[in-house]
């Protein structure tokens, strides 16, 4: 369907709406690697917490 | 003709960088062309690397102009729309390889009015999807070029891609996975042929890995131009056809432009600014 529309344009509109797309794919990806950074952060911070409860347990 | 001049596409990031300092070291003058057209941003951006190669080659070395390419690049894709469209489908959204295909045919009228007789950019093969950087794309292109009695070539085509591109290096997911696992170590030789490891030995680049950085992209145009044939691509050609039958009939389509267009330039070596694509060239 989109790739339809595109085929279809006159050149100047369809380099607007690779544009328009272009800024819907940066959306996503940015928001998906946004919510990626975070879960690895969170994971990366419970698991040091958890190697210091560990720690602790032992010493 | 070969007057120690040479034609490079620049755009200025890191491949065209490379092969324009490879270059300055062959070739008494070196004229960066970087191509505008409607779509394109920051266009001005490839002038942080001409600073820079001056600085290191002297301010003579290099020439760098921007030229417009709209109405030319408008008419390598507009030119036998219909026709094509039914014998190629969807490959006509192939717009990295039209509009790439738009600025060659332009180095070839930039060198016949210049007298120049060598002409190289940054094609890499490992951006494979890109028809402009296909082998046997690049091998038509040649021959384009060749008629003319120029003469084109890819010096960085067979330099590897830097590794640490993808989500997994980028959020360094190494920080929560378990260790242990079988990791590929980092392939110290491969990393040693990459455009940014030899950019950075050069002194033309800050560190080895630039691709994807902020860096990168405020020394370079920005186009989202490759989403559509992007989309086609990977969302819906690749899942029922091989990259080689991808590769062939990219090369069939480019093939027979690239065609279209020698008879176009024979045609402007013989009548110069009388002839039909005279009219499709902006200064």
């Amino acid at each position: 369907m989109i790739c339809s529309i595109g085929v279809l344009l006159p050149w100047r509109l369809r380099c607007i709406y690779s544009e328009a797309l272009g800024w819907v794919a940066q959306f996503f990806y940015l928001n998906y690697f946004a919510i990626l950074k975070f879960i690895v952060d969170e994971l990366e911070k419970a698991k040091l917490e958890d190697s210091k409860k560990t720690d602790n347990g032992n010493g | 003709m070969d007057n120690g001049k040479i034609v490079v596409l620049f755009s200025g990031g890191t491949d065209s960088l490379l092969t324009s300092a490879l270059m300055a070291e062959k070739f008494k003058e070196v004229y960066l062309n970087t191509y505008h057209r409607f779509g394109f941003f920051s266009t001005a951006n490839s002038g942080v690397n001409v600073r820079k190669l001056k600085e290191k080659y002297g301010g003579t070395k290099f020439i760098h102009r921007i030229i417009k390419t709209d109405k030319l690049t408008k008419y390598v894709f507009n030119e036998r729309y219909l026709r094509n469209l039914l014998k190629y489908g969807f490959f006509m959204l192939s717009n990295c390889g039209l509009c790439k295909l738009a600025m060659h045919i332009r180095t070839v009228i930039f060198c016949l009015d210049n007298n120049i007789a060598n002409v190289c950019d940054g094609a890499n093969r490992n951006m494979r999807l890109f028809p402009d950087q296909m082998k046997n794309v690049l091998k038509e292109l040649g021959k384009m070029y060749a008629r003319f009695g120029i003469n084109y070539m890819n010096p960085v085509f067979d330099l590897e891609y830097p590794e640490g591109l993808d989500y997994a290096d980028r959020l360094h997911l190494d920080r929560v996975l378990p260790a242990g696992g079988e990791k590929d170590s980092p392939d110290a030789g491969k990393k040693k042929r990459t455009a940014g490891y030899k950019l950075c030995e050069l002194g033309l680049m800050p560190s080895e890995n630039v691709k994807g950085t902020e860096l990168d992209r405020k020394m370079q145009p920005r186009c989202f131009g490759f989403i559509l044939s992007n989309i086609f691509i990977n969302g819906y050609y690749l899942h029922d056809h091989t990259y080689e039958e991808y590769e062939k009939a990219t090369v069939k389509f480019q093939k027979e432009k690239i065609e279209f267009f020698i008879r176009l330039l024979d045609e402007y070596a013989q009548k110069g600014k009388k002839s039909r694509i005279a009219r499709l060239i902006e200064d």
